[in-house]
């Protein structure tokens, strides 16, 4: 209801304004296929938990279309919604966007409505498939399973000598509903607050970022059943379970923590991304995440651009306390178990016109603690990526 | 020997097919900022939002093939890689590409503007326009 109310609220200050609005739509698709090339599965996005692709050529696990619509309400404020449709959602619509942008002056915007969580140095226009040189960023970095935040952004930019910052500082409500990683439902309610900070010198460009969960409660099938398992099996035999397992267990406190260090280098034809992120749980169950990319791109020619890209996984397990039933230790141990999976990838993409790029790429994942099948598989995938 | 002449020659053609049209970047004449090449470039690119003198700017940019030569030579990029760096910033609200006209339509906003900032075709320079630089 609340989130109803606010993005009519979004909505509706437009038709309040004067005739001289400015309207613009744009949009976006990307079409994507691909297949796995062994017997495993692979997930491309933690966050659309139905996007999964096997041994079959399959369409519909990342494609989708975004359409953005703006209003220039006036000078310094403008409205702007943005509606995805997606294949992992069965292209029912979603509305990840909707917010008011008011430029406070040339170096300070501030955005409050429903906003882009940006955890990423990609997040901002991760859909935006034309914009990255990749079909996806490498999905290993890319952990967090929440899309969007309502709440507050500001955003500034400043300048030392010939360094230029970018600052954002964010707070607000993530109220969503995921299929994790276990392919369990996963209920996230979080309040966040972050920062981050931008410098960028000629062909250097490094983000360093930082939130925190300040309240989190976390739902799914299995960790509201570890919970009522834990309690009932303490209730049959008090004492067997340590009460710190409880507290770690519990749905309503998974607070955690999001770090990551990014970089852009641009020599040119010769460029190179990387990404160093961290989701850290405190006192939580689940694993600390510790996910690395790096990809080195070459222009070869002004519409040519391959590239290769190497992911390294390596997490810590969660505590766990043993409570000596079988059944719930083997069930607490999987929920926090950690992954080591190496991955490289080669590909490339190709500016066919102005508005239109073609891109594929082939990626491999190994590990030495998992045969999970997400954990191990090979893809290979196309993609049409569209402005419009 | 003739081959080697008939080769210069259409080298020497192919090269002059290169050396394609000059574009003037002009402002309103009452405009009396010294504008860099480096400033023509944040403006175009939505770094900036003023003009050096701090007046506020509103770029033009043009719909026909001059505006590829602009693109190159002063903000030294592709037409894909000048729209993958609009895409980023239109969708996520950070700024939006300049309005793009005819050459007619730019000087007659050029020369009823002082707020605004354009290019056209040499060639096509008239004299109630001022030109900061010629590239």
């Amino acid at each position: 209801m609340k989130k109803t109310l606010l993005i009519a609220a979004i909505l509706g200050a437009t038709p309040l304004a004067s005739h001289a609005v400015d309207y613009s739509v744009k949009g976006y698709a990307s079409f994507v296929a691909g297949m796995t090339t062994d017997k495993n599965e692979f997930r491309p996005n933690i966050k659309y938990g139905d996007g999964v692709y096997d041994q079959s050529f399959d369409f519909s696990p990342e494609s989708r279309v975004g359409l953005q619509f703006t209003a220039q309400i006036t000078d310094k404020l403008s409205a702007t919604a943005q509606v995805v449709s997606r294949g992992a959602l069965d292209w029912e619509p979603e509305l990840p966007w909707a917010y008011l942008a008011y430029q406070i002056n040339d170096n300070l915007q501030v955005k409050a409505g429903r906003l882009k969580a940006p955890y990423y140095m990609f997040s901002d226009y991760q859909d935006v498939g034309y914009a990255l040189p990749w079909i996806s960023p490498p999905r290993n970095a890319y952990i967090v399973p929440a899309d969007y935040l309502e709440g507050i952004n500001f955003i500034g930019n400043f300048s030392t000598g010939a360094i230029d910052h970018t600052v954002e500082i964010y707070g607000g409500t993530i109220d969503d509903t995921r299929n994790s990683n276990t392919k369990d439902e996963l209920d996230i309610n979080v309040d966040v607050v972050g920062i981050s900070w931008s410098p960028s010198y000629d062909w250097l460009t490094m983000r360093f970022t930082y939130n925190e969960a300040v309240t989190a409660e976390l739902h799914s099938p299995a960790l509201d059943g570890f919970n009522a398992g834990l309690a009932g099996f303490e209730a049959a035999s008090p004492g067997s379970v340590d009460p710190k397992m409880l507290r770690r267990a519990a749905s309503d406190d998974q607070k955690s923590s999001f770090s990551g260090i990014g970089l852009k280098a641009d020599f040119e034809k010769l460029f190179i991304l990387a990404e160093l992120n961290q989701l850290e749980w405190p006192v939580g169950i689940f694993a600390h995440q510790k996910r690395f990319y790096a990809t080195a791109g070459y222009r070869v020619t002004d519409k040519f651009t391959p590239y290769v890209t190497f992911m390294k996984n390596d997490d810590t397990p969660g505590g766990i306390i043993p409570t000596g039933n079988p059944a719930l230790d083997g069930g607490l141990t999987a929920l926090s178990a950690a992954s080591d999976t190496t991955g490289w990838a080669i590909g490339g993409r190709y500016d066919l016109m102005p508005n239109v790029a073609l891109k594929a790429e082939y990626q491999s994942q190994s590990s030495d603690l998992s045969n999970n099948s997400e954990d191990v598989a090979d893809t290979l995938r196309v993609a049409v990526d569209i402005l419009f | 020997m003739k081959s080697l002449y008939l080769a210069v020659l259409l080298i020497a053609t192919l090269f002059s097919g290169f050396a394609t049209a000059e574009v003037a970047v002009i402002v309103h004449p009452s405009n009396a900022d010294t504008i860099s090449q480096n400033d023509v470039s944040d403006i175009f690119l939505g770094k900036t939002k003023s003009f050096p003198g701090g007046s506020s700017v509103v770029p033009i940019v043009l719909n026909d093939a001059t505006v590829d030569e602009f693109n190159t030579k002063l903000l030294g990029k592709s037409s894909s890689q000048l729209q993958s760096y609009w895409s980023k910033l239109v969708f996520t609200g950070k700024a939006n590409p300049p309005k793009s006209v005819s050459s007619a339509e730019m000087i007659e906003l050029i020369k009823s503007n002082p707020n605004m900032i354009g290019f056209v075709d040499s060639a096509n320079l008239t004299a109630d326009l001022k030109v900061v630089g010629k590239y």
